[in-house]
């Protein structure tokens, strides 16, 4: 029949058509589950490519910005270390012009609400789920060997470093607080639903999670070491991070042992005096034991301001701190901390004087240079010339440098109050004068008479060695001091009545995004957000 | 004798001298035929919704994108639009919001064929008629994409038969801004003594004025005011010391003097003088075998403000050809070149935001950077110094968007968009037997356009990397084959319409961008000028769609109809599990003016009773770059970790994920009275989405924020009415009105069952039963009369005696009380209830007389509400966060102890910052009504011009998007349905004349 055969013939071009092989519907920097298997079963190697979002997730642009709203803090976990010191009394800028910490200088971002609270919870949580999607894959070697017991130790550490940070964050320090509610914790074997319903962990949970991660991770990473930039986790850095804990718990001879481990281990020295009486702190070094290592490619340097430098580094040529022609995203020292530091000490040179000299920029650029930088850079008194710009060439506009993670200063400062504390003050003095002595103040002794003092000194020195690297905030909470602003360079409108120890308005509230999806969470337990400190004027 | 004429009535008249005979229009015989999917139909006949617009309501609207042109035109269309760029597109809405995060876009389908690329590509004059295709009986057959509605474009063609025929048609118009800037502060007065009240509050509210002017200058910068020696800024009581003048000296800290005065950024930036042009040529006609049409035109739509603007030339060839008695073919070709030259920013709060910066500005910084002598300082350059407030005079600051200037980045940074399109179409029909026809249509859809994005090398941000450029190019490219079998039969009162067919489509599309910073001539927009920091990218996604389709019509005596359609359709967005899904729809039509008991009702000339039912798909969930190719894997992001590759989730993507499905009802009347005096549909809707496509925001706890699943329903139902008048019908003068309105009730019938009834994003709620356009925010109680601080209600859970244990009502519900709190944060969020309007729609009217025509038509919604983002952010407390930023007059009635009774909290510089935050004192009416387009021409009659050799001579002038009357001065209701704000390219009013010829 007639229609038949053209009904044959229609249909016939319809299926061939329908036939075509189909076409990979993605292709570039996007890469579907499926194509990532395809690949990582044709080259094994790129299996790597998993473990180093662990190293990715910590510098990456694109944590809380969206296609319609850019936030220019969004830069990493430098950006946190940067939020933490804003909100205390060693770091000074302005709160008015295009400061973008502002909401830190007044504490105005441990609400509920702030993007600025989601952004640390989104960045750590996001970290922790790229290790947990490693030991998820991973699971099921009961006693793993070779690179496999590698990546689990390097999973395990670095979900150990999201939850110290974390706890500290939104409760107050362990001691004092063990029974409080902290965060939630999830673990590779948690199923999606039960993330759902997730109650908040106690300090004292989230604390035992993180010794037993590191407990795990450390004969994994010591047996079975593997090789890697400074970015990598290595038993060095898990041995860190266990300091840092035990520290925190009180456990202060097992932090001495563990700062002790990782310097041994890493082999890094502290950087020398001559290391540092140039603006420095901009390029992997042998004083870190971890670090970010930051090159052009990343999206924070192609985004140009986007980064650390931009709103750090004094001496960049392209960023926030030098580019917006006014005096108020410089980042300074608390002049009373400042005025503290013996002239013998290098580190005096890490911030411009009254009279915006620096024998730092004088030292790197030529005698006589200082003022001139600070008055073409729109320098205020007490700028910092810690952070040298990238490959330290002056206003480079490239904003590409690296960030220490943890230093071999910091693991000699944690081994001397530890040892002041399990062994006796003169223990303590000792194993901080051999550090400050050789590294920064030859003429250095310690005063300090008893043991309280003693801890203050410690804690005068990481204020001053640590500044701008994240760790003044949880030295406050640890320590369970005040915050006090006056008396030194901050402006009025950011100057408080002394903030007394552990002031609710020091840690965050959880983030409403948390509490309005995680069913787990009993939103009447938890606290009223704190009211932001009123200014003196 | 008998007169008679195709379309009208035949008439006997008796035979005498000078007969004047007036032939009546004959609706019985002449039925019009529509465009539907994969066909035509006769309007008696149809049993979906579909609405027409013809080419010369299209024509008439001043519109550069046609999308505009549907603005209260059709009853169930919306049509809202937040950019006002020439050429812009305006989002359409068909009966209401169908989806709560997939897209709601309406498919295009131009002369058959599904059209996703930019429709301001689309020459409006070439266009013939537009259909709105809104229920499933019309739509089905679109499957996969029909859910949000179907838009039928179809270009003009030579008519058989006709005559050939030159049309030539010309315009010119200058382009306003259409929408004023909000009532705010241009006194620097003004702004400093307000600016003064709220740090005097911080500070107590009596402290010296000395004291306080030192702050007030220190916060604002640029000491504007010349300041007699020894007297201060300030008089105690807080008012400019009278003796201190406006225009200060003053000396940078580079020993430069400079003099600082205040500038109206408004006034300096928006008096540029622009134009708009059009010109079209038509030429059309038939032979026995063949029809024909061709047409070029060219548009030159200038923005108002500086580079920006969109040119357009088109051509098109349209041609059949009838081979022998059985086969027809024909094709379609069209070449568009448009170029778009549109300035970066001009949406958002950005710091190069013409619009935005020139409304938040306060009235007291310069614009321009002046000498000593008060004359504007021009660089070595030749260019016009603007001042950055980033060191321009050095040793100053801006505090509000500090180191950017919109009017030098716009002046000398370059954005242009070029893009070519060219589109073909081509068909065979062939019959093979008395009624059974083959047809095949052929589509493609090429565009490529290519984008030049230069930062200049001189001043702002990019000045200290020596300028960057962007150059980005993107192919798209599209291929649609259908192969249709038609068959219809008719056995005496029986006729019978059958279609089934195949249709494939498949897009690709195709990125690549490459950038390098420092410039070697800094006007090149070009790579290869610059040397630093180069970076490049590139993507290819592929998106495909074929389906199987069927159509059966049957009607019995040209009274009862009955239609049926299935189509059968696989979008590759899903898993190949999940990827086909079946659509289908039925229908029926009763015209109950051919029944016996109507026969008699002369007034009635068509009544026709109509229902459909059916499902269509939408497959579309609106995710921007590769993530939209796929819905259902996880996607992880490539990244450099120092020179080895890190993967790192982008996307949590859902196996599961299908078709968001919509069912959709529509039943009513068409009816046409009085000899077609009075036309009009009336219809009911309801249109319910199943299987929501939705984002789910998880616990982001979990690294993650949201998974992607069909989650819920929707219903979207209401009325519609669309009536059309001729209120006078005679040889020299028409006039005939139009009326339609649209009612819609949006309600959220089910989420997913995790949610218990309820979903929280952000400041929107979403609750079983309720409207999906309902905010969650605080409730503005006012002010507190001692204090001046802004109270919120709070929800104070009762206790019981013992103070400890809550009370409870019977539903195990906490009893709670509502209090006002002065804190924020713990305010109580409620639901607002819907914000979206009760109803919308448009009206017009148009008169001609004796050669004379007269058209205005309006748009209008009423009953809804809307968040006016911008006047929230003009009444800022004057906190650190806000110094330089604007205040609306309304900031004067503030608190203050002698002005306690008042809506407005107290100014005060160490205010927490949130008095001014998202609550329901920013909910404003969204009630508007706008003048869409007045028209006014004459004719010159056909006796004058013929002896030219014209046809048809026509003369006009229009003012298109004439105004707008909202609840506030500066919003603009038809931005969007949730919010406002002034931070986008404003629409703008077009004044033109035209000429229209046809030889």
């Amino acid at each position: 029949m007639k229609f038949n055969k053209y009904f044959t013939m229609l249909f016939a071009s319809a299926t061939l058509f329908a036939a075509c092989e189909e076409v990979e519907a993605l292709q570039g920097g996007t890469v579907t589950e499926e194509q990532k298997s395809e690949v990582a079963q044709e080259d094994p190697s790129k299996l790597s490519s998993d473990m180093n979002a662990l190293k990715d997730n910590l510098i990456q642009f694109g944590t809380i910005s969206t296609s319609t709203s850019t936030n220019h803090l969004d830069f990493g976990f430098p950006a946190l270390c940067l939020m933490y010191d804003q909100a205390g009394q060693d770091m000074v800028s302005e709160q008015h012009g295009y400061n973008w910490l502002g909401n830190q200088l007044t504490f105005k971002d441990r609400v509920k609400t702030s993007s600025y609270n989601a952004f640390i919870w989104n960045l750590h949580y996001q970290h922790i789920k790229s290790a947990n999607s490693i030991l998820k894959a991973l699971a099921g070697d009961d006693e793993p060997t070779g690179l496999v017991a590698n990546y689990i130790g390097q999973a395990l550490a670095s979900r150990a470093f999201d939850y110290l940070q974390l706890v500290q964050s939104y409760q107050f320090t362990y001691l004092g607080h063990e029974e409080e509610l902290a965060v939630p914790v999830i673990t590779e074997a948690m199923s999606e639903e039960e993330a759902m319903n997730n109650p908040l962990a106690t300090v004292a949970s989230v604390y035992a999670q993180i010794m037993d991660d590191l407990d795990t991770a450390i004969p994994y990473l010591e047996e079975n070491p593997s090789e890697g930039d400074k970015a990598q986790i290595t038993a060095a850095v898990a041995y860190g991070l266990r300091a840092r804990a035990n520290m925190l718990m009180g456990q202060y001879a097992n932090a001495a042992y563990d700062a002790a481990k990782a310097l041994e281990l890493s082999g890094a020295t502290p950087y020398s005096i001559s290391e540092v009486s140039v603006p420095s702190f901009n390029n992997d070094a042998h004083s870190w034991i971890w670090g970010s290592i930051i090159t052009t490619n990343n999206d924070v340097v192609q985004t140009g301001i986007i980064n650390w430098p931009s709103h750090l580094c004094s001496m960049t040529g392209n960023g926030y701190t030098t580019g917006v022609g006014m005096d108020v995203v410089h980042k300074r020292i608390n002049s009373s901390l400042w005025a503290r530091i013996p002239e013998t000490d290098v580190r005096k040179g890490w911030w411009v004087d009254e009279d915006f000299y620096s024998a730092n920029l004088d030292n790197a650029f030529g005698a006589g240079y200082s003022v001139p930088i600070a008055q073409a850079a729109t320098f205020a008194t007490y700028t910092n010339v810690k952070f040298g710009p990238q490959d330290n060439i002056l206003f480079n506009t490239e904003n590409s440098q690296d960030w220490p993670l943890m230093r071999a200063e910091e693991m000699l400062l944690i081994q001397a109050e530890a040892l002041g504390r399990s062994e006796g003050v003169n223990a303590g003095k000792a194993a901080l004068e051999a550090f400050v002595q050789t590294y920064r103040d030859p003429e250095y002794t310690c005063n300090a008479a008893d043991e309280a003092a003693f801890i203050d000194e410690v804690w005068f020195q990481r204020r001053v060695e640590l500044w701008g690297e994240g760790f003044s905030l949880f030295d406050v909470l640890r320590l369970k001091k005040p915050i006090i602003r006056k008396g030194a360079n901050f402006s009025g409108n950011v100057t408080y009545e002394d903030l007394p120890a552990e002031s609710p308005i020091f840690i965050y509230s959880i983030p409403e995004s948390e509490r309005e999806t995680n069913k787990g969470i009993d939103v009447s337990a938890l606290r009223e957000d704190p009211v932001a400190p009123t200014a003196i004027m | 004798m008998v007169v008679s004429y195709v379309g009208m009535m035949t008439q006997e008249v008796t035979v005498k001298q000078n007969v004047k005979v007036i032939l009546e229009s004959d609706v019985e015989h002449l039925d019009e035929v529509m465009v539907v999917a994969f066909g035509t139909a006769k309007k008696s006949q149809f049993t979906g919704s579909a609405a027409t617009i013809k080419a010369d309501k299209i024509t008439e609207r001043q519109v550069s994108n046609v999308s505009n042109a549907l603005s209260g035109q059709i009853a169930g269309v919306q049509t809202t639009a937040t950019n006002g760029e020439p050429g812009a597109s305006a989002t359409v809405r068909i009966r209401g919001i169908g989806s709560m995060s997939a897209s709601n876009a309406p498919l295009y389908v131009v002369d058959g064929v599904p059209f996703e690329g930019n429709i301001a590509t689309i020459n409006p004059q070439d266009i013939e008629t537009m259909t709105v295709l809104k229920d499933a009986a019309s739509n089905a057959l679109y499957g996969a994409r029909g859910a949000n509605g179907v838009i039928l474009i179809t270009t003009k063609k030579g008519q058989s038969g006709a005559k050939a025929k030159i049309d030539v048609d010309a315009k010119w118009g200058t382009n306003r801004r259409a929408i004023p800037n909000y009532d705010v502060m241009t006194d620097a007065n003004m702004y400093y003594e307000t600016y003064y009240q709220g740090i005097n509050n911080a500070l107590g509210g009596a402290a010296p004025s000395d004291k306080v002017g030192a702050y007030v200058q220190q916060f604002l910068g640029y000491p504007i005011y010349d300041i007699p020696e020894g007297e201060q800024l300030f008089t105690e009581d807080g008012k400019i010391n009278p003796n201190a003048t406006l225009g200060a000296q003053y000396v940078g800290t580079d020993g430069e003097t400079y003099f600082l005065q205040p500038d109206n950024w408004y006034n300096e930036l928006f008096m540029n003088e622009n134009m708009r042009q059009e010109y079209n040529v038509r030429i059309s006609g038939a032979s026995p075998q063949s029809t024909y049409f061709m047409s070029a035109g060219y548009l030159e739509d200038t923005g108002i403000i500086p580079n920006s603007g969109f040119q357009r030339f088109s051509a098109r060839m349209n041609s059949d050809y009838q081979v022998n008695n059985h086969i027809k073919v024909g094709s379609s070709f069209s070449y568009v070149n448009t170029n778009s030259l549109s300035p970066r920013d001009q949406s958002g709060s950005s710091s190069g935001n013409l619009f935005y910066i020139s409304n938040m500005i306060a009235p007291i910084y310069p614009l321009y950077v002046r000498n000593a002598d008060g004359s504007i300082k021009i660089d070595d350059y030749g260019f016009t110094t603007y001042d950055f407030g980033a060191g321009e005079y050095p040793g100053l600051g801006r505090p509000f968007m500090g180191n950017s200037n919109p009017a030098s980045m716009i002046a000398l940074d370059k954005y242009q968009t070029v893009s070519d399109v060219l589109s073909g179409r081509a068909f065979l029909n062939w019959e093979i037997a008395k009624g059974l026809k083959v047809s095949a249509n052929w589509g493609v859809d090429a565009n490529n356009s290519r984008n030049n994005n230069l930062y200049n090398a001189y001043y702002g941000q990019y000045s200290a990397t020596g300028g960057i450029i962007y150059v980005t190019s993107a192919r798209t490219f599209s291929t649609n084959q259908q192969y249709l079998l038609t068959y219809n039969k008719e056995y005496g009162n029986h006729s019978i319409d059958a279609l089934a067919g195949y249709e494939n489509y498949q897009r690709t599309y195709q990125y690549l961008s490459g950038s390098k910073e420092n410039l070697y001539n800094p006007n090149v927009p070009e790579i290869d000028n610059a040397i630093s920091q180069p970076s490049a990218s590139s993507y290819t996604g592929v998106y495909n769609t074929q389906g199987i389709l069927a159509r059966l019509q049957y009607d019995y005596a040209d009274k009862y109809f009955v239609s049926g359609s299935f189509r059968r359709d696989a979008s590759s967005r899903f898993h190949p599990d999940n990827r086909w899904g079946n659509f289908w729809s039925v229908g029926g039509g009763w015209l109950l003016n051919k029944e016996n008991f109507l026969l008699g009702m002369r007034n009635i000339d068509l009544l026709k009773f109509k229902a459909s039912y059916g499902v269509q798909g939408n497959d579309n969930l609106g995710y921007t770059g590769l993530h939209n190719y796929n819905y259902y894997s996880d996607h992880y992001g490539i990244a450099d970790a120092n020179g080895d590759f890190a993967l790192s989730m982008t996307y949590k993507g859902n196996k599961d994920i299908t078709w968001e499905t919509s069912h959709n009802f529509n039943t009513g009347f068409d009816f046409e009275f009085f000899k077609r005096r009075l036309r009009g549909t009336v219809e009911y809707f309801s249109r319910k989405t199943v299987d929501m496509l939705y984002e789910r925001p998880v616990a982001p706890s979990l690294g993650y924020s949201a998974i992607p699943m069909n989650v819920g329903s929707m219903s979207n139902s209401g009325f519609e009415l669309d009536i059309q008048g001729d209120l006078v019908r005679s040889k020299n003068v028409n006039w005939t009105v139009n009326f339609n309105i649209t009612s819609v009730k949006n309600v959220i019938n089910e989420l997913h069952p995790d949610l218990e009834g309820e979903m929280i994003d952000g400041s929107w709620i979403y609750r079983e039963g309720e409207s999906s356009y309902q905010m969650y925010i605080r409730e503005y109680a006012g002010v507190d009369e001692e204090t001046g601080d802004a109270l919120w209600y709070i929800d104070v859970p009762q206790m019981a005696e013992d103070g400890v244990t809550p009370l409870k009502d019977a539903n195990g519900d906490p009893i709670v009380k509502k209090e006002t709190t002065n804190t924020f944060t713990n305010a109580t969020q409620y639901a607002t209830g819907d914000i979206l309007p009760k109803a919308y729609g448009g009206f017009g009217t148009n008169l001609s007389a004796y050669g004379f025509d007269f058209g205005i038509s309006f748009a209008y919604q009423f009953g809804g509400r809307i968040y006016d983002n911008t006047y929230a952010a003009l009444m800022h407390q004057g906190t650190s966060d806000d110094a330089g930023q604007n205040w609306h007059s309304d900031i004067l009635n503030a608190w203050t102890p002698e002005n306690k009774v008042t809506e407005v909290p107290k100014l005060n510089y160490n205010g927490d910052g949130y008095a001014n935050a998202v609550s329901t004192r920013f909910l404003t009416s969204s009630d508007y009504l706008s003048i869409n387009n007045i028209t006014f021409g004459y004719t010159v009659p056909k006796r004058v011009t013929q002896k030219i050799g014209v046809q048809t001579f026509r003369v006009y002038c229009a003012a298109d998007n004439v105004a707008v009357f909202s609840a506030r001065k500066g919003l603009d209701p038809r931005q969007s349905y949730s919010t406002s704000s002034n931070s986008y390219y404003s629409p703008m009013r077009t004044a033109s004349v035209g000429v229209m010829m046809t030889f």
